[in-house]
C-alpha cells in the first residue's frame, strides 16, 4: 500500500473503531458481553491479531531516524503527526525471516500513555468475533504486556 | 461530582492558593509594625479581607471543614485587630501556623476533592488564643470564661448563617469567580482568564508544528520554478513567516509566570532558618516580577530553598562576629532575578564572611575528597562546596542539611540546562549566581550529520566550530590521547560517531569539523562530527519510555523535512565515556 492508500486505509478503521465503541456501549447497557474486533496482520508467514481498540496509526514502511545505543531490531523514531514514537521491527526480534515489500507496514499500538509502532509484513483484515461464542482464529498479541516488555 | 462542580472547586483552589501566598506576605510583615499602628491596621485589614475571602468562597463550593477552620481563624485576626489579643510572637506564629494549615488543606483537597481534615487541635488552640482576649481586658474576664466552652460551637452555625447570602449568590451568578480573586488577585486591573497548562502545552506542540511547516515553505520557495517569479505568492509566504514568527513568540510567552510566589515564599525560609540559628537577618527581594517558564519555576523552589537557608545558616556570621569584623550585626540577604540574554539570572547574595579558600582546602584534604598536599587556585577551591560530602561548618546543623546540599543543588540546576556559579570575597560576601534557560521547551539547535544520520546539538553547549588544519593536529601515540591546537590552547578529541556507537565515516581529524566545547567546570574539548547542517530552533519532544532517559540523549525534535531527529546532551555523553 501506498501512502494515500494507507491514509484511506486508516480512516476506515478510525469508523470501525467508533462502530465497535459504540457497540461495545449498547451491548454493556444490555448487560452482555460485546462482540469484539481484531485487526489481523501477518509476521513471518504466520497470521496474528491485535485488539482494534488498541491499534492508534497504520502506516507504509516510513523512514526511521535510528537511535544510538539500541539493539537491531528497535529500528528507531518517526514523527507520527508531531508526536516523535519508536518503531521496532518484531520480524528481527523473534528472527524471522522476511523482505521488505510495497505491503510492509507500521502498525502503531498504544495503551495508555505508550505508544510504539511494530513492522509487520502486511495488514490483512479486520476481524470481528462474537462475544463467548468464537474462538479467536489466529494468535492474539498482547498489546500491553509487548509496550511492557520493550522496556529495551 | 458533576464537571461544573468539580471546575467550580478546582478554580477556587487555584485562587485560594495565590490567597494564602498574600496573607503570608502580610503576616510577616507584622513582625515589622509593631510599632507602626496604621501600617498594622493596613496589614490586618488586608488579611482579613483575604480570610472572609477564602471563608465565603469556601464554603460556596462546599469545602466545608476549610470555610470553618477559616472562620475560626478569622475570629482571632478580628481580635488582634481590635487589640483584644497582644500581637505578640506567639499569636503571629499561631496565625503563621493557621496559614500553613490551610495550606496543607489546599495541597490535599487539590489531589482530592473530598479529603477530610481534623483540625480540632489547631482550632482549640485558635479559640483559647482568642477567648485570652479577657487578659487584656480584666474586667470582662468572670464574665467571659464561664461561657467560653458553651460558646464554642456557636460560631460554626453561625458562619453557615451569616455567609448562606454568599453561598447562593456566587454558585448562581458566577461560580467560583467573584467571590475569590475579584478584589485580589486582580489588582493590576488586567483581564485574565484561567487555562489548564495540558491545553497550553497542546497549543504551543501545534505551534511548534506550524514553525517548522513554515520553515519548510520558507525553504521551499527558493525553488518553485516559474512561480518564484510570482511576486504576490512569495509576498504572501513573506506575510506568512511574520505572522508565524509572531505566534510562536506569543505562545512561548503563555508559559511564563513570575518569580513573585517562589520570591514570597523565600521569605518565609529566611524568618524561620533565621529564628533557629539565633540571627538579625535582612531580606530583601528585587525583580520577582521576572518571568520563567512554569516548568522550571516548579523545579527551581528547592535549590532556592537550599541556597538561602545555606547563606543565613552558613553564608553569614554571628551578631558577635559581625561586631567584630566591624560590620552591622544584623547580615544582609538579596534575592534578586533578571534577564539576561535568552537567559534568566537568579542570584542570592549575602554579606556574611565569604568562602575561605584555604580554609575549603583543607577541609577538602582532612575529608579525604583531595590528596594530602593538593593545590587548587581559589576558583577551584570554590568548586569544593559541590563536592558530595561537603560542609564548611564544623557542627551539623538541622537547617542546611548534613552536607548533601549544595552537590544536589548543582545537579538540580544542571538537570535544567543551568549553571551556577560563585563569586566570594573573604571578609565581605558570597553570591551563588543560578543561570537558567527561560524555557525547556524549545531549545536553539545545530544539526549536526554524522555519516548519513542527523544529530542536534544545543547550540548553547557549542562555543564555537572549526575545520582544523592537518598541522594542528596531533595524532594518538600509545599513551596520549589524539589532541587539537586551537587559539593556543590544546584540545583533547573526541569523535561524536564514535561516542554514540555510530559508523564513522571520516576517520582522520582534518576531514571533519570540529565542535569547541567550553563547559566553565570541565577542561574545553573538541568533538568531531562530519558536517553541519545548520541551525535551527527546535520544540522539544518527549521520547518514547522505551528509549527515554538514554545516557546522553536530551530528547527528540522534528526536522524542517519532517524528519524526527534527536537532541543530545554533550555533557552527558562526555561523562558516559569518560
Amino acid at each position: 500500500m501506498n501512502e494515500v492508500q494507507m491514509e484511506v486505509y486508516m480512516k476506515q478503521l478510525q469508523d470501525r473503531q467508533h462502530q465497535a465503541q459504540h457497540a461495545a456501549a449498547t451491548a454493556q447497557e444490555a448487560g452482555l458481553a460485546p462482540d469484539l474486533d481484531f485487526l489481523v496482520f501477518a509476521l513471518g508467514g504466520e497470521e496474528f491479531a491485535v485488539k482494534l481498540l488498541g491499534v492508534k496509526s497504520v502506516l507504509a514502511l516510513p523512514p526511521t531516524t535510528p537511535v544510538p545505543y539500541m539493539p537491531d531490531y528497535y529500528k528507531g523514531i518517526v514523527n507520527l503527526r508531531g508526536q516523535i514514537v519508536s518503531v521496532i521491527d518484531l520480524r528481527i526480534k523473534l528472527k524471522l525471516e522476511f523482505e521488505n515489500s510495497s505491503e510492509t507496514s507500521v502498525i502503531v499500538l498504544e495503551s495508555g500513555k505508550t505508544c510504539i509502532g511494530v513492522v509487520v509484513d502486511s495488514i490483512n483484515r479486520v476481524l470481528s468475533v462474537k462475544a463467548e461464542k468464537d474462538v479467536l482464529p489466529v494468535k492474539l498479541l498482547d498489546v500491553e504486556t509487548l509496550l511492557m516488555s520493550e522496556k529495551l | 461530582m458533576d464537571d461544573f462542580e468539580r471546575e467550580m472547586k478546582t478554580g477556587f483552589l487555584d485562587e485560594a492558593e495565590q490567597m494564602l501566598a498574600d496573607a503570608e506576605q502580610c503576616f510577616l510583615g507584622i513582625e515589622k509594625s509593631v510599632n507602626d499602628p496604621t501600617l498594622k491596621a493596613q496589614i490586618f485589614e488586608q488579611i482579613l479581607r483575604l480570610a472572609h475571602n477564602i471563608k465565603g468562597s469556601a464554603a460556596a463550593v462546599g469545602f466545608e471543614e476549610l470555610s470553618k477552620f477559616t472562620h475560626h481563624f478569622e475570629s482571632l485576626l478580628l481580635k488582634v485587630k481590635k487589640n483584644e489579643v497582644a500581637t505578640d510572637a506567639a499569636v503571629v506564629g499561631l496565625l503563621l501556623k493557621g496559614n500553613d494549615q490551610m495550606r496543607v488543606m489546599l495541597k490535599e483537597l487539590k489531589e482530592d476533592l473530598t479529603a477530610h481534615f481534623d483540625n480540632g487541635a489547631l482550632i482549640n488552640e485558635i479559640m483559647t488564643a482568642t477567648a485570652n482576649s479577657v487578659h487584656v481586658k480584666p474586667a470582662a474576664e468572670a464574665a467571659w470564661t464561664p461561657s467560653a466552652s458553651t460558646a464554642a460551637p456557636q460560631p460554626v452555625s453561625m458562619a453557615v448563617s451569616e455567609y448562606s447570602p454568599a453561598v447562593t449568590a456566587s454558585a448562581t451568578a458566577e461560580p467560583a469567580g467573584e467571590a475569590g480573586g475579584g478584589k485580589v488577585a486582580v489588582a493590576s486591573g488586567t483581564e485574565s482568564i484561567r487555562v489548564s497548562l495540558e491545553r497550553l502545552d497542546a497549543l504551543i506542540n501545534h505551534v511548534g508544528e506550524l514553525v517548522i511547516a513554515q520553515t519548510f515553505l520558507s525553504e521551499y520557495k527558493e525553488s518553485l520554478g516559474v512561480l518564484s517569479e510570482d511576486e504576490a505568492l512569495q509576498k504572501q509566504i513573506s506575510e506568512l513567516e511574520k505572522i508565524t514568527s509572531e505566534i510562536q513568540h506569543i505562545s512561548m510567552s503563555l508559559r511564563m509566570v513570575p518569580l513573585r510566589q517562589t520570591f514570597q515564599k523565600m521569605q518565609r525560609i529566611v524568618r524561620d532558618t533565621s529564628k533557629a540559628v539565633g540571627k538579625e537577618v535582612i531580606f530583601f527581594t528585587t525583580g520577582d516580577d521576572t518571568e520563567i517558564d512554569k516548568t522550571v519555576l516548579e523545579r527551581i523552589g528547592d535549590p532556592l530553598v537550599h541556597l538561602i537557608r545555606n547563606a543565613v545558616d552558613h553564608g553569614l556570621e554571628s551578631a558577635d562576629a559581625r561586631r567584630a569584623a566591624k560590620k552591622v550585626p544584623s547580615g544582609t540577604i538579596h534575592l534578586s532575578a533578571h534577564h539576561q540574554g535568552g537567559n534568566i539570572v537568579i542570584e542570592v547574595r549575602d554579606d556574611g564572611g565569604g568562602l575561605d579558600a584555604a580554609k575549603l582546602l583543607a577541609k577538602a584534604i582532612e575529608k579525604g575528597i583531595l590528596p594530602a598536599g593538593a593545590q587548587l587556585s581559589d576558583n577551584d577551591a570554590y568548586q569544593l562546596i559541590f563536592a558530595p560530602g561537603f560542609s564548611t561548618k564544623a557542627e551539623v546543623s538541622e537547617l542546611s542539611g548534613r552536607g548533601v546540599g549544595m552537590d544536589v543543588v548543582r545537579s538540580n540546576i544542571k538537570a535544567l540546562q543551568g549553571t551556577i556559579q560563585i563569586q566570594t570575597r573573604l571578609g565581605h560576601g558570597t553570591c551563588f549566581r543560578v543561570i537558567l534557560p527561560l524555557t525547556l521547551a524549545i531549545v536553539d539547535g545545530m544539526i549536526v550529520r554524522l555519516g548519513g544520520e542527523r544529530y542536534i546539538v544545543p547550540l548553547a553547549n557549542i562555543s564555537e566550530s572549526v575545520r582544523p588544519r592537518r598541522q594542528d593536529v596531533d595524532v594518538a601515540s600509545p599513551g596520549t590521547v589524539e589532541t587539537i591546537r586551537h587559539r593556543g590552547e590544546t584540545l583533547p578529541v573526541f569523535r561524536l560517531a564514535e561516542l554514540l556507537g555510530r559508523p564513522n565515516a571520516h576517520p582522520n581529524a582534518w576531514e571533519s569539523i570540529a565542535l569547541v566545547v567550553r563547559d566553565l567546570k570541565e577542561h574545553p574539548f573538541s568533538l568531531l562530527v562530519d558536517d553541519i547542517v545548520g541551525s535551527q530552533q527546535v520544540v522539544i519532544k518527549p521520547l518514547g519510555a522505551d528509549i527515554a532517559g538514554l545516557p546522553g540523549i536530551a530528547g527528540g525534535a522534528i526536522l524542517g523535512d519532517g524528519q524526527a531527529a534527536l537532541i543530545l546532551d554533550i555533557n552527558q555523553i562526555i561523562e558516559a565515556a569518560s
